[in-house]
């Protein structure tokens, strides 16, 4: 079992978005619910350690990201698609650092599996932030990070 | 600028992008590199294409990192090939393998610009700007 707590979340979070995009995030000033359409990332791991990552945030932190990444804002017909793609990256990236620094790998093989995606409804975020998710405010946008374990 | 001839192999055409342009801000001439969406792909441009350097992704549909290694390695033709895997893959034993067969270096994401021209330059030589 992988038990990850909100300072394991933040720190691998953190160390993503400053080293891939230079974005630091920072405390939210509330947990509401973000407005406008949002995304479900969810990566899974699976071996010597079973359980899954989830990021829910808006679609619109996915455009800033591809900004950051590239240094160019994408506004063409791909930019959603490209959106989608960095939030899938940012949350491989996360799980593989949680993953690297964690007693698991060194128990065993840990797959990560290919990041999957979904809309996410914002009324169903106070249940998401409830299960111990991580929020954090990135360039002005809410993120919440939570961990799934398989039992 | 140096020129080299990079094959970025990744599934993500944003992380290939991403690179593309870490390559240049390294120093090195991105007008001379080509992109593949998975290891099939790859070994179809590394038939028709010189190449000197390979930054592949281990995770990819169709043919991942690892398998693409091994053909390569099989291969009389491609196995002089330099590669180095860029990954979030988590688990050191399997790059520690992945060394054994013969890959060249690796690259944990994230990764630092710094990071990244360090590794390029020890296969292919500084950047000229550098």
């Amino acid at each position: 079992m992988l038990e990850l707590s909100q300072t394991t979340l933040e720190q691998a979070l953190s160390d993503a978005l400053e080293t891939m995009a230079f974005i630091t995030p920072l405390p939210p000033e509330d947990e509401s619910a973000p407005a406008g359409p949002m995304l479900l990332t969810r990566i899974e791991y699976r071996g010597a350690a079973n359980g899954a990552l989830e990021l829910a945030c808006p679609q619109a932190f996915g455009a800033i990201l591809v900004a950051n990444l590239l240094g160019d804002a994408s506004a063409g017909p791909d930019a959603d698609r490209q959106a989608a793609d960095a939030l899938r990256e940012l949350i491989n990236v996360t799980c593989g650092t949680i993953l690297r620094g964690s007693e698991a790998t060194a128990l065993g093989v840990v797959e990560m599996s290919v990041p999957t995606q979904a809309p996410f409804d914002a009324a169903d975020w106070d249940t998401f932030v409830a299960a111990r998710a991580l929020v954090v405010d990135a360039h002005g946008h809410k993120l919440a990070l939570r961990q799934v374990e398989f039992h | 600028m140096s020129s080299h001839s990079i094959l970025i192999v990744d599934d993500s055409a944003t992380t290939r992008a991403v690179v593309k342009r870490i390559i240049t801000l390294c120093g090195f001439d991105a007008a001379n590199v080509i992109e593949a969406g998975d290891g099939n792909v790859a070994l179809d441009l590394l038939g028709t294409r010189a190449v000197d350097l390979v930054l592949a992704d281990l995770h990819m549909p169709n043919m991942g990192g690892i398998e693409m290694t091994q053909r390569m390695s099989a291969d009389p033709r491609l196995r002089t090939i330099p590669v180095v895997i860029v990954s979030a893959d988590p688990n050191a034993n399997r790059i520690d393998q992945l060394k054994q067969q013969g890959v060249r270096g690796y690259l944990a994401k994230p990764f630092t610009p710094e990071r990244f021209r360090e590794v390029l330059g020890q296969i292919l030589g500084a950047p000229n700007h550098a």
